[in-house]
């Protein structure tokens, strides 16, 4: 990991931008308010750098992902052998899927920052002059896109173990409602994991405070997928859940970005 | 008549639901009086802090009087187990309380 | 020595505050504390001498006039400790920080006291301690489980001013999670059984008046609590800085980790010789 630390993060991270202080005067963009036109255009490429370097490090260390879908694919089994079941259906197919995706999912919240805490990232970060709410956008994203890979694996295992019921005609409604829980679970895990990863119990922190965080993502959720996990006719997932997950997201997502910044400072 | 009255009146059923009525107050109550205990202990605690803090204040000034430094006051410490002198080139020393060195705030603290 | 560093313990009830300098957080401590008494003992009086017996449930239904007031101020209490938090997030001022923690300490206690009671009245009524149909009981769980790490994050984080901002960025969250919570379990139970535990729409109007009536008694001393809190740590606090001043600050004594507010601003402001008439916060 330290190899790819090694080039300053700044070059890294400002890869899409103009180098912070160059010299005397500001090299101007634009005439008018060089400074206030930069941050004002930096969001979004200091967002997409971020990402590209978050989504680049998991690449080259690999260090979260696969453990993720590991875990997910040995807690089927577990819930094989726990539950006594050959196959499930319906609340306990939503259920044990759910369950199971909240936890992997904390794995890979666990390390979200832990690279960025230990290694200096922050203070690099906090040193450019970019609006630092663009950290928080492009690690949901990238916890976003974590989430998507261990889905893929982690429903496949799961229809292939454990699913009673065929997987094609409840995917659709299914995958709509996990993309709905993932942004809440992203968001959610985001500011936890940035709350939790400068104190001393971050390992047990983290679990601790998002589990009550996660209860209504799993109501919404589950409620939501287990009329489809049914041989019957599976139906479309009722509205009111998917509201319900798309209100909290909403909720969470401003009031997390609102008070990413304060975690940043120091 | 008024027998037969008294007799169909109906009686609280002390012996069904009266227990769990009287438990859930019982519980208020005790929450309040637990925190009035927690309360009472800090305030002695305080107090006597402060009636250290005072002889501590008044011994200095008394010696203060003379330009001395004053005498240990190592004596005066009988509560401080934990007290340690601190540099006696300062002039007014005071035992350092235990509250300082000791104690987490853990209770309702 | 400073007037300031002076414990007025006399002056306290009157309002110290003339002279500017420290908050009295006891201030209106003693109008709070009868009014409370007074309110307490009219609810109790109205709840067993004027609410009529609710048909279905008896007599255990005047549990409903402890359990209800309860959850409503231990909610009230946790989005004012969001609230608080807005504030001191906004104006880097510790004392909102430590007003922030002293309500959410209280509503926790009276959270638990919620839990209870309902489990007292779930017992009463279904013969279980325990029912997941109720959801306001499934909601508080969850409320408890959340603020119950408030103490252990703050114990986690060392630096003083660190501990406060973190403290209050969970206070936010959690202050907005408590409705959206309510919200979605309520979701979840309402298409399984009918309220168990009783509602309180359709009140006839003599319960409905006790029902206010317990629920402001319920409010004050929910107040009066948190004042007994705030200004039993403040004394605590300024007798630390007395007795730090005393010692001729022979060493810079740093103060054992903790999970509760530091106070250290508060008798820095209390230690430093006043500007001259500097407003202080309220209480």
């Amino acid at each position: 990991m330290t190899s790819v630390q090694d080039p300053p993060p700044q070059d890294v991270q400002l890869g899409g931008m103009q180098p912070p202080a160059q010299g005397g005067a500001q090299p101007s963009v634009e005439p008018a308010s060089p400074a206030r036109t930069v941050r004002q255009t930096g969001f979004m490429s200091t967002v997409a750098a971020l990402l590209r370097k978050e989504l680049l490090l998991e690449l080259r260390t690999l260090e979260s992902v696969p453990g993720m879908s590991l875990f997910a694919v040995s807690t089927f089994v577990v819930f094989h052998f726990a539950l006594n079941r050959n196959s499930v259906e319906g609340d306990f197919a939503a259920g044990i899927l759910w369950v199971t995706l909240l936890f992997a999912a904390m794995l890979g919240v666990n390390r979200l920052f832990v690279a960025d805490a230990d290694q200096g990232g922050f203070d690099a970060f906090l040193l450019a002059p970019v609006d630092r709410s663009a950290m928080f956008v492009a690690k949901v994203l990238a916890l976003l896109g974590y989430l998507v890979v261990l889905e893929l694996v982690a429903v496949a295992a799961f229809a292939l173990l454990l699913l009673g019921s065929p997987l094609g005609p409840a995917l659709p409604g299914l995958l709509v409602t996990i993309a709905l829980g993932d942004i809440g679970v992203a968001v959610i895990g985001t500011l936890v994991a940035a709350l939790a990863v400068r104190t001393r119990a971050r390992d047990l922190l983290g679990p601790l405070l998002a589990l009550p965080l996660f209860v209504p993502i799993v109501i919404g959720g589950a409620r939501a997928t287990s009329p489809l996990l049914v041989a019957s006719h599976p139906a479309w997932p009722a509205v009111r859940w998917l509201l319900t997950l798309g209100l909290y997201d909403l909720v969470f997502g401003l009031i997390a970005f609102a008070l990413f910044d304060f975690l940043l400072e120091d | 008549m008024i027998v037969v009255t008294l007799a169909e009146l109906p009686a609280l059923p002390l012996h069904t639901a009266g227990k769990y009525v009287a438990g859930a107050y019982i519980v208020l109550f005790a929450l309040v009086l637990i925190y009035v205990a927690i309360m009472a202990i800090r305030l002695s605690r305080i107090e006597r802090e402060l009636g250290e803090l005072l002889a501590c204040a008044r011994e200095g000034e008394l010696s203060a009087g003379p330009g001395e430094r004053p005498a240990g006051p190592g004596e005066r410490t009988a509560a401080a187990g934990a007290g340690t002198q601190p540099d006696p080139a300062v002039p007014a020393v005071c035992p350092p309380g235990q509250d300082d060195v000791a104690q987490p705030e853990s209770t309702l603290a | 020595m400073e007037r300031s560093s002076q414990p007025q313990a006399g002056l306290i009830k009157r309002g110290s505050r003339a002279r500017g300098e420290t908050p009295a957080y006891s201030k209106g401590l003693r109008t709070l504390s009868i009014s409370t008494v007074i309110a307490m003992a009219v609810s109790l009086s109205l709840v067993f001498f004027y609410a009529p017996l609710e048909a279905e449930q008896g007599f255990l239904q005047k549990i409903f006039y402890l359990h209800v007031p309860l959850a409503i101020v231990a909610l009230c209490g946790f989005v004012l400790g969001g609230l608080l938090a807005i504030a001191h997030l906004r104006t880097r001022d510790p004392r909102w920080d430590y007003r922030s923690y002293v309500v959410i300490h209280m509503s926790l206690i009276f959270a638990v006291g919620t839990l209870i009671t309902g489990s007292i009245w779930a017992k009463g009524s279904w013969g279980h301690w325990w029912v997941w149909s109720e959801p306001t009981l499934v909601s508080f769980l969850i409320v408890f489980l959340l603020y119950a790490t408030y103490q252990p994050l703050r114990f986690a984080i060392e630096d003083p001013e660190r501990q406060a901002r973190y403290a209050s960025v969970f206070a936010i969250t959690a202050g907005a999670f408590v409705p959206l919570n309510f919200i979605a379990v309520r979701l979840s139970t309402a298409y399984l059984h009918p309220r168990v535990l009783g509602s309180t729409s359709n009140l006839p109007g003599s319960m409905a008046l006790t029902f206010l009536v317990s629920l402001a008694a319920m409010s004050l001393l929910f107040a009066t609590l948190c004042k007994y809190e705030l200004t039993a740590k403040h004394t605590r606090a300024q007798v630390r800085a007395l007795r730090r001043r005393l010692e001729g600050q022979a060493e810079a004594r740093r103060a054992p980790r903790s999970a509760a507010p530091s106070l250290q601003h508060v008798t820095a402001m209390t230690a430093a010789p006043p500007p001259g008439g500097r407003t202080t916060g309220q209480r």
